[in-house]
C-alpha cells in the first residue's frame, strides 16, 4: 500500500500540473441516476401491463358473467355475447396443436439430429428464420390465397383459420425447439448407441424426453400467440358468427346410425363451417361506435387475457421447473 | 430391438446392416426432412400468392405510379392511395409514411427503455432476479395486438387529448407509444444476450481502472455488444412495420402524407386490414391492390430480417 500512496503523493506534489482528476462523487451520482433509469425502464413496462390489465378489468366487470359465454353476437349489446367466438379459438387452439407439434418437432429433430451441414440445410435454416420473421398478416393474405379460395373457394371456414395459424406459428415452434434438442447433452446420445441403439431409439428414447420441457416451453408460448393473433383472421375473411363452430372431425352421429356417406357432413371440414375467434370479435365491437360494445369488448379482452397470460404462466412454470 | 443383439449370430457386428431396421430409419429420416421442407413450401407459397397477383395489379395499375406518383393534366403532382374510391389512384407513398411514422414512434420509445432494460438485467440485476425478470418482461410481447389496440384507443388516447391540443381520436401518436411497449421485449431480450456474450475480462479491465458500474456498462459493455444491438433494433423496427392490429384499431385507416403525428394516418397493414374485411371482389383492382401492398410490407420487412441475421451473425462470431 505505501507504493500506492507514493503515487497518489506524486499526484498530489504535482497539484496544477496534473489534469487527472477522479470526480468521483459526480460519477457516482450519475452512476446512481443511470441504476434509477435502468431500473424504472425495466419496470415500466410491467407497469404499463398492469394498467392495461387493471383498465380492461374494470371497463367489462360489469359484463364479465356467466351470459358472456352463452350468448350469440347481436345487435344490441346487452343480448350479445362470445360464445361463438369462445368455441371457435378453443377449436381451433386444439386442432393447431394437433398439428404443430408433430410439424414443429419433426422439422427440429431433422434439423438438429439428421441434416448434414450443406447448403441445403442452410437453406432451409435461413428460410425459417425469416418466415420467423414475417408479419402475421403476410400469412393472412397466404391462407386467403391458398386455403380460403384454393380449397374451399372463396370460403373462410374454420379450416383454413387453423391451416394459417398453424404456419404462422410453426418457425417459432422449430426454432425454440431446436435449441431445446441442442440443449440435450452429447453423453446421453452417445451412451445410447454405444448399447446399440439406433439413431431414432436414441431420439425417441433418451433425447426427446429430456428435451421434452423445452419444446412444450416453446409450443405452448407460440400457440398462445396464435391464439391470440387477429390480422390473419381478418384477412381470411373471417366474420361475426351466431352459431357453434362444427369442431367434430367425423360425424359420429352418422357413422353410428349406420348412413357412412353422411361421415364427413356437418363437420370441421364441411364448407358451411364458418367461423369467428376471441380476438377477431374483440375488433369487431372495439371498432362500434356504441359504448356498451366497448365494454363487451373489454370483457373478452378480460377473457382472451386469462386464456393467453395463462398458457404463458405454464409455459414459464414448465421451464422453471425443468432447471 | 433386443432379441436381435442377443442373438448368438457368429458376425454379430452385422445388426448394423440388418435390412428392416436400416428401412425404417431411414424412411423415419426422410419423413422428418418432408416435414422440415414444408416451411420451405411455406415460402414459395407466400411468394407465390403475393407476386401472382401483384403481376395481375401492375397490369391494370402503372408501377410508375404505385412508386412515383403521376401527374395530373392540370400538371400538378399527385399521390395519393384511394384504391376503394371511385378516382382510383395507386401510389403506395401515403401508406408507406403512416407506416414509418408509427415505426419511428415506436422504436423512439422502444429502443431506450428496451437498451436500458438490457443492461439491468445482464448488469446490474442477481442471476436469479435476471432469470426471474426476463418471462415477465417476455410476457410484454404475449399480450394479444388486439388487447394493445384496445387500450391506446381507450386509454393513451384520452389521456394523451388532456395534453396535446389538436390530437384526433385515431392518431399515430398513442398507437406509436404502445407499439414501443409491445416491441421492448424484442430489443431487451435479444440485446440482453449479446451483453451477456461480452468477454468478463473487458469489464474486470474497466473496473480496474476504476470506471464506475455506469461507465462500464455504458463506454465498455454497450460498445462491445453494438452489433447485437443493431440487430435487435432493426428486428424491432421490422415487428413494428409489420404491426397490424394496434395501427387499425388505433392510428386510424385514412392514409395520407403528413408529418403531424396528431393525426389519423392509414399504415400499409391497416389498408390490407380494411379491404380485407370489406367485401371486395376477387380479380378487381383493389383486391389485387391488398397483395401488392402485402408484397411490398414482405419486402421491407425480409430486407430488414436478413439485415439483422447478417448483423447478428457477426457479433456471434466476434465472441465464440
Amino acid at each position: 500500500m505505501s507504493n500506492g500512496s507514493d503515487i497518489l503523493d506524486t499526484f498530489d506534489g504535482q497539484s496544477g500540473e496534473s489534469k487527472f482528476d477522479p470526480k468521483l462523487e459526480s460519477r457516482q451520482l450519475w452512476g446512481k441516476i443511470f441504476a434509477g433509469f435502468c431500473i424504472f425502464a425495466t419496470l415500466l413496462g410491467l407497469l404499463v401491463l398492469a394498467v392495461l390489465i387493471f383498465n380492461v378489468v374494470n371497463d367489462g366487470s360489469s359484463r364479465l358473467n356467466t351470459e358472456l359465454f352463452q350468448l350469440y353476437p347481436s345487435r344490441r349489446p346487452s343480448e350479445s355475447g362470445y360464445r361463438a367466438a369462445i368455441l371457435g379459438s378453443i377449436a381451433m387452439l386444439s386442432y393447431v396443436l394437433l398439428l404443430v407439434i408433430p410439424l414443429g418437432v419433426c422439422s427440429a429433430i431433422y434439423l438438429e439430429e439428421y441434416a448434414k451441414k450443406n447448403w441445403f440445410t442452410e437453406l432451409i435454416e435461413l428460410n425459417i428464420y425469416n418466415l420467423a420473421g414475417i408479419p402475421s398478416i403476410i400469412y393472412g393474405l397466404l391462407g386467403l390465397g391458398l386455403f380460403v379460395r384454393g380449397l374451399y373457394s372463396g370460403r373462410a371456414v374454420l379450416v383454413t383459420g387453423i391451416l394459417t395459424i398453424t404456419l404462422l406459428i410453426l418457425p417459432p415452434v422449430i426454432v425454440i425447439s431446436r435449441e431445446a434438442i441442442r440443449a440435450v447433452p452429447q453423453s446421453i446420445r452417445q451412451a445410447s448407441y454405444g448399447v446399440g441403439a439406433t439413431k431414432w431409439q436414441t431420439i425417441r428414447h433418451h433425447v426427446l424426453p429430456a428435451a421434452l420441457p423445452g419444446i412444450l416451453t416453446a409450443v405452448i408460448i407460440s400457440t398462445s400467440r396464435g391464439i391470440g393473433e387477429t390480422a390473419p383472421i381478418v384477412v381470411l375473411g373471417a366474420g361475426t358468427v351466431l352459431f357453434d363452430p362444427k369442431a367434430s372431425p367425423i360425424n359420429f352421429g352418422a357413422l353410428f346410425s349406420g348412413k357412412i356417406g353422411d361421415v364427413f357432413t356437418d363437420t370441421l371440414w364441411s364448407n358451411d363451417n364458418f367461423f369467428s375467434v376471441l380476438p377477431y370479435q374483440i375488433y369487431e365491437w372495439v371498432g362500434d361506435p356504441k359504448a356498451e360494445f366497448q365494454i363487451l369488448a373489454s370483457a373478452g379482452i378480460v377473457v382472451l387475457l386469462v386464456l393467453v397470460l395463462g398458457m404463458n404462466l405454464i409455459a414459464i412454470f414448465l421451464r422453471s421447473r425443468a432447471k | 430391438m433386443s432379441n436381435s443383439v442377443n442373438s448368438p449370430e457368429p458376425d454379430s457386428l452385422d445388426i448394423y446392416q440388418r435390412s428392416d431396421r436400416n428401412i425404417r430409419e431411414n424412411a423415419i429420416g426422410y419423413a422428418l426432412l418432408f416435414c422440415a421442407f414444408i416451411s420451405v413450401l411455406t415460402t414459395l407459397a407466400i411468394v407465390y400468392v403475393l407476386a401472382s397477383e401483384t403481376i395481375s395489379f401492375f397490369s391494370k395499375a402503372s408501377i410508375t405510379e404505385f412508386l412515383f406518383g403521376k401527374t395530373l393534366e392540370n400538371g400538378s403532382y399527385s399521390c395519393s392511395w384511394t384504391p376503394q374510391f371511385a378516382e382510383k389512384s395507386f401510389c403506395v407513398w401515403p401508406t408507406v409514411n403512416g407506416t414509418m411514422m408509427v415505426a419511428l414512434i415506436a422504436m423512439i420509445v422502444a429502443t431506450p427503455l428496451g437498451l436500458a432494460t438490457a443492461i439491468y438485467l445482464s448488469e446490474y440485476a442477481t442471476p436469479k432476479l435476471g432469470k426471474f425478470l426476463r418471462p415477465v418482461i417476455e410476457l410484454l410481447a404475449g399480450v394479444p395486438t388486439v388487447v394493445y389496440g384496445y387500450f391506446a384507443l381507450t386509454f393513451i388516447t384520452p389521456l394523451l387529448n388532456k395534453i396535446i391540443p389538436g390530437l384526433q381520436g385515431f392518431n399515430a401518436l398513442s398507437a406509436g407509444l404502445i407499439m414501443g411497449v409491445m416491441i421492448i421485449p424484442t430489443i431487451a431480450s435479444i440485446s440482453t444476450d449479446a451483453m451477456i456474450a461480452v468477454p468478463r475480462s473487458l469489464r474486470e479491465a474497466a473496473y480496474g481502472l476504476g470506471s464506475t458500474k455506469k461507465e462500464v456498462s455504458t463506454n465498455v459493455v454497450l460498445p462491445a455488444a453494438l452489433s447485437g444491438i443493431c440487430a435487435a433494433i432493426i428486428l424491432g423496427i421490422s415487428r413494428a412495420v409489420g404491426e397490424t392490429m394496434i395501427v387499425a384499431i388505433a392510428a386510424g385507416q385514412r392514409p395520407i402524407l403528413t408529418l403531424d403525428p396528431r393525426q389519423t394516418v392509414g399504415t400499409m397493414t391497416a389498408y390490407i386490414a380494411q379491404v380485407a374485411k370489406g367485401d371486395s371482389r376477387v380479380g378487381s383492382v383493389e383486391y389485387e391492390a391488398l397483395f401488392a401492398v402485402g408484397m411490398t410490407l414482405f419486402l421491407i420487412t425480409l430486407l430488414l430480417n436478413i439485415i439483422s441475421k447478417q448483423i447478428s451473425k457477426r457479433f456471434q462470431e466476434t465472441y465464440e
